[in-house]
């Protein structure tokens, strides 16, 4: 597990190109304390901190799992890791959470820019503000993975990896609960960990939140969940690739 | 087409047929990476999708204010910047110049470096205005502030321009993507929140100030400034198109200059990596 990690680590120290996301997300939050500002919303900063973290997260992730998938194809260290038993999915599991959680850093940034901006934007329950984020990183990593499966799957990875923020941004809840949008969608909101994980924060921020105990396990169940989804499905597709059921090239 | 006695005339024209044949090449080559990139179902159900979701996402933010006017401001503000934010597409696109290895052959060759590239990246130019145009059609109508088709003809007018100008931009931004390509999704985004923050996108354009002075300069301040009068019923402001067409212009000269010149001397001296 550490040298997958340690070599993951080496990947993205030598590719300036992989923080991008986590560099550039989380100066969206100048757009929207900016906004608040001409509004004479600043009550509203907490909020919107926490949408730019959860647009980073989502984005970061995004962006790990396309990219791994690319380079390793280009590389062509799919081929050669597809030779290997179990060890590639294993590596790419770990490589994919391990670079996922660095975007747990971006909350850190967002807060820090609205101080610096003189807004209030330090959460009053510092402590569950940080457990769920480390959640929503995790059940990240499992969408990440998903993502993944279906890059080695498609290869058309980067139109995918665009394609899979914005929508995921208002199904997450992220700016208005996911109650906002239309009723079709609700159920989906309901078994997805961003919408209730998202709500959750929002609430540990503002401090008032209720049944933290049975809500953190439903979120629990909810990240493990998509975790599982996740690395079966990148077990199915790379099985398939082995023999030769999936076009790797073109 | 090429006359070795022919003087100077010949050889004038044999330069605007090259640079003419360049960019035909050069539009047909970028079309087809556009196929590849997607399908007629991946770029309506993926590509489409998301981007009227991020203009209803950015618009959401006007809901949560609580201010109807605010949700149709960032509504409007946010389908117009699309023609710019398609158009930056170039700044990362180009970068496949190096990666395939045509960049070293354009380089040494003697087509305008300039004319080639803004050919070849032309496609992200039409996707912005195209999507552009369809967001401003159906999101103000999702968020009850429907766009009258009577101003469909300066409406895309204006997003073209807009469009052509961060086009400009994206071309001039290419030349640092091309030099350090690690750095082309920091440009893009870069130019992006530039966007946001200071051409009227989200708020009104700042009146005094540094936040001023960036603003006039940018592509889509002028261009949506317009736009929003011609939704208030007030006619096109040829002001604005005007002053859009400027930022179009100065920006371009910066692309020109700097992929024809600034590139070409750099691998020159050898300080740019081509391959």
């Amino acid at each position: 597990m550490t040298t997958y990690l340690s070599t993951q680590w080496r990947l993205v120290a030598s590719q300036p190109g992989l923080f991008a996301t986590l560099a550039i997300m989380p100066l969206y939050s100048l757009v929207f304390y900016t906004t608040l500002r001409a509004q004479d919303r600043p009550d509203l900063a907490p909020i919107v901190a926490l949408t730019t973290f959860g647009m980073s997260m989502w984005a970061h992730g995004m962006f790990v799992a396309s990219n791994i998938v690319e380079n390793d194809r280009r590389e062509g260290v799919i081929q050669q890791g597809l030779l290997t038993p179990a060890a590639y999915q294993w590596s790419m599991v770990i490589r994919i959470i391990g670079t996922t959680a660095l975007s747990l850093v971006a909350l850190a940034e967002v807060v820090v820019i609205g101080v610096l901006l003189g807004f209030s934007t330090v959460p009053e329950s510092v402590t569950l503000c940080v457990l769920v984020a480390m959640l929503l990183v995790l059940g990240t990593a499992g969408a990440a993975l998903l993502v993944s499966a279906l890059g080695v799957r498609v290869q058309a990875i980067r139109s995918l990896q665009n394609a899979l923020t914005y929508p995921f941004y208002l199904l997450g809840g992220l700016i208005l609960p996911a109650d906002w949008l239309p009723e079709p969608v609700h159920w989906l909101t309901r078994i997805f960990f961003l919408s209730h994980g998202f709500r959750l924060l929002q609430d540990a921020a503002a401090g008032h939140v209720t049944d933290v105990t049975s809500r953190l396990a439903v979120l629990l169940l909810l990240v493990l969940a998509q975790l599982l989804v996740g690395a079966c499905a990148l077990a199915v597709v790379l099985r398939a690739a082995r023999a030769g059921r999936v076009p790797l090239y073109g | 087409m090429w006359d070795n006695h022919g003087g100077r005339g010949s050889r004038v024209s044999w330069r605007g047929s090259a640079t003419l044949c360049a960019a035909g090449y050069g539009v047909l080559t970028g079309w087809r990476d556009y196929r590849a990139m997607f399908t007629w179902q991946s770029w309506l159900f993926g590509w489409l999708a998301r981007l009227l979701c991020q203009v209803l996402f950015f618009s959401s933010l006007g809901v949560l204010l609580g201010s109807e006017s605010a949700r149709a401001y960032l509504a409007v503000g946010h389908a117009a910047a699309l023609a710019a934010l398609g158009a930056f597409g170039v700044v990362s696109s180009t970068v496949g110049e190096r990666r395939s290895g045509t960049l070293a052959f354009l380089l040494v060759s003697d087509s305008n470096v300039y004319v080639a590239l803004a050919a070849r990246g032309a496609y992200w130019l039409v996707d912005g205005v195209v999507t552009a145009a369809i967001a401003l059609a159906l999101v103000p109508l999702a968020v009850g502030v429907p766009v009258s088709g009577a101003y469909a003809g300066p409406i895309l007018l204006l997003l073209a321009t807009m469009g052509l100008a961060a086009y400009q931009l994206g071309l001039a931004l290419a030349t640092l993507s091309l030099r350090w390509p690690e750095a082309r999704t920091y440009l893009s985004a870069g130019a992006t929140i530039a966007l946001l923050l200071f051409a009227g996108v989200n708020r009104p354009v700042a009146d005094s100030g540094l936040p001023a002075a960036v603003a006039h300069v940018l592509p889509v301040t002028h261009g949506l400034s317009a736009l929003r009068g011609v939704l208030s019923g007030d006619g096109l402001h040829w002001g604005g198109l005007l002053a859009e067409a400027c930022v179009a212009l100065g920006w371009g000269a910066v692309a020109y200059l700097s992929l024809n010149r600034s590139l070409r001397h750099a691998a020159r001296r050898g300080s740019l990596a081509v391959g």
